[in-house]
């Protein structure tokens, strides 16, 4: 309870300034959005967020030049992350408590070195790419706020 | 030498490029009678590939992978080894190879500082580790001499570092779950990390230093010792290369045989006639990519990819699949056709069709099924893989290597 009540109030600051969204860095899935898992080498990710109704975006770019999304419902939890660009990110760090268990799930029987499904109750990740082009998303299915599809998040 | 000037010539290069690009694509490259697809008569720059089960240590066969075979020797001498099922890839660069099925003793590779030059390559289903080591590299009467090549699961190396296993859910670092002896990248880039590697460490990293056997440290590597695409290094026919795959039954087929040519325009045998030339994007947020055109949407992140083994795009009025594992293929009652456009140089665009069938009644004996689909984890992406390559002549050509069509990076077909 007491992380609601943290992310609440976070929550609001967030609202209130602009200037304070540079100071948000990474969250990571299934975390309050504030949870800004520490990650020294997001120390120079550019940061951009937007309010669209049902759910709030934060993009960062690592200085990988990949970009990383974070969606966060209206109670500030992160239910879905997508990335794109030319190298993978630490999923480790961005999967969080979640990543063991995209991990250890049996991979779908047409997986290949391009693409992947992990399709859990309560995790699903997708990813493919090439290369030096690096995609993919991962979510919480229970998560997703009501009338937000994943497959048509921006 | 410094990389300096090799870098400004690429620049320029890749400049020149856009403006070739531009005059070129969409022309002819009207060549000798071998425009037919599938395989093709023997020569010194051909060598077969075949859709075939792969490995027989895989658990199951392998499905729209295209395999052929490489024979690599000890730099300068005749000690070498011929190793038959290495999968065919236009979306990696660089040829690597399963320490485990290598009887050659090769010397690792070092870094500027002394350690041994290591890499962690990240797949999207899995990681690979194992360390960089040269070769020279026969393909066909085609080679290339002090090739550097990443050997896949070498026991020297054994500990993977933590931030290698944080870009991808399980360690690929064996025949069976790697899925193939080795990889021939021969994708439009020629190297497999570029200039980026060469200045930065990007997290998880591609390459490390390591100091003892399980001791290593990310670092930044020179653009000449990262791993090659080894096409760009022989002699002749380096600009690119064409897989000819015959056509393929909409109910499948097994062990379909076909060609891989080398080079693009260099022979009577790599001409292409009334090719479409695709360009890939060579900065900006899509580099790497090209573009399709589906269902009404600007597919920016798009590419055509020999080693994936679907088509793979969004279009929710397909039926999708239910049954565990496959959900997030395609499912519908009947075999549809559908199109979709490639956007080219001239901002025209080309149309073609692609066939979907249902992924959970694939007969058993089929190594090849045209109609295998499914949901693409980017809504920005359509990804071409080899059903698009059946029944075609498909190019792709190298960063910076001239053509009549224009200047690499594109796909032609």
């Amino acid at each position: 309870m007491s992380r609601v009540r943290l992310n609440a109030s976070l929550w609001s600051a967030a609202l209130l300034g602009a200037a304070l969204w540079p100071c948000l860095a990474h969250a990571t899935l299934g975390e309050p959005e504030s949870s800004v898992a520490a990650e020294p080498q997001l120390s120079h990710a550019s940061i951009k967020a937007s309010d669209l109704g049902t759910y709030r975006v934060q993009e960062s770019q690592l200085p990988s030049g990949t970009v990383v999304r974070e969606y966060a419902a209206p109670n500030g939890k992160i239910f879905a992350v997508t990335w794109r660009g030319p190298f993978v990110p630490n999923l480790r760090q961005l999967l969080g408590a979640y990543f063991d268990e995209y991990a250890a799930a049996p991979k779908g029987p047409i997986s290949n070195h391009h693409h992947l499904e992990v399709r859990q109750p309560d995790l699903v990740v997708e990813a493919g790419g090439h290369m030096r082009a690096s995609a993919g998303r991962a979510y919480l299915p229970q998560a997703v706020p009501a009338g937000v599809s994943v497959g048509e998040l921006p | 030498m410094s990389a300096a000037p090799a870098r400004a010539a690429r620049t320029a290069a890749l400049a020149l490029c856009a403006l070739c690009a531009a005059a070129c694509g969409g022309s002819s490259l009207n060549g000798s009678a071998s425009s037919g697809t599938g395989p093709v008569a023997p020569a010194n720059n051909v060598v077969s590939v075949s859709v075939s089960a792969g490995p027989s240590s895989l658990s199951s066969p392998a499905l729209n992978t295209l395999y052929t075979t490489v024979t690599v020797c000890l730099p300068g001498t005749t000690t070498c080894q011929t190793i038959d099922n290495i999968q065919v890839d236009t979306g990696s660069y660089g040829l690597r190879l399963l320490a485990p099925v290598l009887t050659l003793s090769l010397p690792v590779s070092t870094t500027s500082t002394g350690s041994a030059l290591v890499e962690c390559t990240e797949f999207v289903d899995g990681y690979s580790w194992g360390p960089i080591a040269l070769v020279d590299v026969q393909i066909s009467g085609e080679t290339a001499s002090s090739v550097p090549v990443q050997l896949i699961g070498d026991a020297r190396y054994p500990t993977v570092p933590a931030d290698c296993s944080s870009g991808a859910p399980a360690s690929e670092n064996t025949v069976a779950s790697f899925g193939a002896n080795g990889l021939l990248g021969i994708g439009p880039f020629a190297q497999d990390c570029g200039s980026f590697c060469a200045a930065s460490i990007p997290e998880p990293a591609v390459y490390y230093g390591c100091s003892t056997a399980s001791t290593c440290q990310s670092t930044e590597v020179a653009i000449n010792v990262q791993v090659q695409n080894p096409v760009t290094l022989f002699a002749t026919d380096n600009n690119g290369s064409i897989i000819s795959l015959p056509d393929v039954s909409d109910s499948g087929a097994s062990d379909v045989a076909g060609s891989l040519i080398f080079g693009v325009g260099t022979e009577s045998n790599n001409m292409l006639s009334s090719v479409t030339v695709v360009p890939i994007a060579t900065s900006g947020a899509d580099t790497g990519y090209l573009t399709t055109v589906f269902n009404g949407s600007t597919l920016t992140m798009s590419f055509i990819d020999s080693g994936s083994n679907a088509t793979f795009f969004n279009d929710s009025s397909v039926t999708a699949c239910t049954q565990n594992g496959f959900t997030d293929f395609y499912c519908p009652t009947q075999i549809e056709t559908l199109s979709a456009s490639f956007e080219l140089a001239d901002n025209s665009t080309s149309s073609q069709n692609f066939v979907v069938a249902s992924a959970e009644t694939i007969p058993a004996s089929s190594t090849a099924y045209p109609g295998l689909a499914g949901v693409n984890p980017a809504s920005m992406s359509f990804d071409w893989g080899l059903p698009f390559f059946f029944g075609r002549r498909v190019a792709t050509v190298i960063e910076g290597a001239s053509t009549a069509d224009g200047t690499g990076p594109y796909i032609a077909f």
